[in-house]
């Protein structure tokens, strides 16, 4: 083979073939051949026996398993409605996706109603468990939920005191399901 | 008819190329900062822009594919991009030749990985001479790989002309113009496949058997060039990683 794990490989460059590797990130296979499908330096793993592309810029599109930011657009009982703004260790999006928050995948305990868990304008943090949009979102874990609210009287932001949202303005707590890494704490 | 003969008695065409010669190409990748991927040609006096919007969501939604991704084309060319003022408004040469470039990228890229999202492809002419939609082709393919979506494949573009009775390949605007036939051709080297192929004048069959031949040389060194673009950017940005 001519590529070594130095060399910058580009789509349509072969990299081995099908008798001698499993296609590894970054490749697919045509006819018989391992090719490149993705800008980045070749990637051979002799043990696994995989030919994959150490991805040099990858496009930046929610998938199954990554972490996401969002804004809560729209609450009903049963769902909430997000607007994807971030995606965790992808580029920056230029454009938003659309997510859905179902109550079933709000928490791990039993959920009343949606709006138990969030509000219009929270930001949350999400995992996103199916792979085309509206991208379905699950908050269940701990580090998973709201990591930044605002009152929903007077605006200002809320803070977390123990386990509860907190306006330290007017003293009154907001039901959330709120995430380990709520970015405002007492 | 021409007034002036295109080519000399030796062979050497106007501009001083000699029939096979490709003008010089100069390809630029990752130079807008609003886009997710970028690329700029200067293909002799021909400069073309071209921004990658996507994968994103479909807008309007209806607009969307359910198994796949929607490519789009929007070619249009800068007012003073031509000698004579060229309306602001969108030309149905314009809107013909974005579905052209759209056409002859589509079979490259795995849309399948992405269903319901939009990429769409904006070619901005800054000036034209000549083969327009072959230097938007080259230039889209390598914006494609720089917004980092999965490709089978570069695609490389060039046309041949007949001039004088000649075949001439790398087609100027005043070749396009004067000449008797242009034949612009699309291809995916790796792949050996031919992903556009149009055909304006006429020729005859032995002619058309050795512009397939010309054509298929011209996109490889169309392609070479557009490797080492890819080669000397991301060179670059990976040692630029390493000091972040
Ligand atoms: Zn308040």
């Amino acid at each position: 083979m001519a590529k070594s794990s130095k060399d910058v490989v580009m789509p349509g460059d072969e990299l081995g073939v099908i008798e001698e590797y499993m296609p590894g990130n970054g490749t697919y296979e045509d006819d018989g051949k391992i090719k490149a499908s993705s800008v980045g330096t070749l990637d051979l793993d002799t043990k696994s026996r995989k030919a994959g592309v150490s991805v040099s810029r990858k496009f930046s599109v929610p998938e199954v398993g990554d972490l996401v930011e969002g804004i809560v657009t729209l609450v009903k009982d049963d769902k909430a409605v997000v607007s994807i703004v971030g995606i965790r260790g992808k580029r920056p999006l230029t454009g938003e996706f659309t997510g859905e928050l179902h109550i079933s995948q709000a928490a791990k305990s039993y959920t009343k109603s949606m709006h138990d868990v969030t509000n219009v304008n929270d930001r949350i943090l999400a995992k996103v468990i199916t792979g085309w949009t509206p991208y379905q979102l699950s908050t269940a874990d701990d580090n998973l939920g709201v990591i930044f609210a605002t009152c929903t009287k007077c605006g200002d932001s809320l803070v977390l005191r123990g386990d509860k949202l907190v306006c330290l303005a007017e003293k009154v707590y907001e039901r959330r399901k709120v995430s380990s890494e709520y970015s405002l704490r007492e | 008819m021409a007034t002036e003969k295109l080519i000399s008695d030796d062979g050497i065409r106007n501009d001083g190329r000699k029939i096979d010669e490709l003008r010089e190409i100069k390809f630029d990748i990752g130079v807008l900062k609003n886009t997710d991927g970028s690329a700029y040609v200067e293909w002799g006096r021909t400069k073309i822009l071209v921004g990658v919007m996507g994968p994103r969501e479909s807008h309007p939604k209806h607009l969307a594919l359910a198994d796949k991704a929607r490519i789009d084309a929007f070619y249009r060319m800068a007012s003073f991009s031509v000698e004579e003022w060229k309306s602001p408004a969108p030309s149905r040469r314009e809107t013909e030749l974005s579905k052209v470039i759209r056409e002859a990228l589509s079979p490259a890229v795995f849309t399948e990985y992405f269903p319901r999202t939009s990429i769409d492809i904006f070619i901005e002419v800054l000036q034209a001479d000549g083969s327009t939609r072959c230097a938007a082709i080259s230039a889209a393919s390598l914006a494609l790989v720089d917004a980092g979506i999965p490709m089978r494949d570069l695609v490389a573009s060039i046309a041949v002309g007949k001039v004088d009775g000649q075949l001439v390949l790398d087609v100027q605007d005043k070749e396009d113009k004067e000449g008797e036939s242009d034949m612009p051709m699309a291809y995916m080297p790796s792949k050996n496949a031919v992903t556009l192929l149009q055909m304006d004048g006429q020729i005859t069959q032995e002619e058309f058997a050795r512009s397939i031949d010309m054509l298929k040389k011209g996109c490889l060194e169309v392609y070479r060039l557009q490797r080492d673009a890819i080669e000397a950017h991301f060179k670059v940005s990976e040692s630029s990683n390493e000091e972040a």
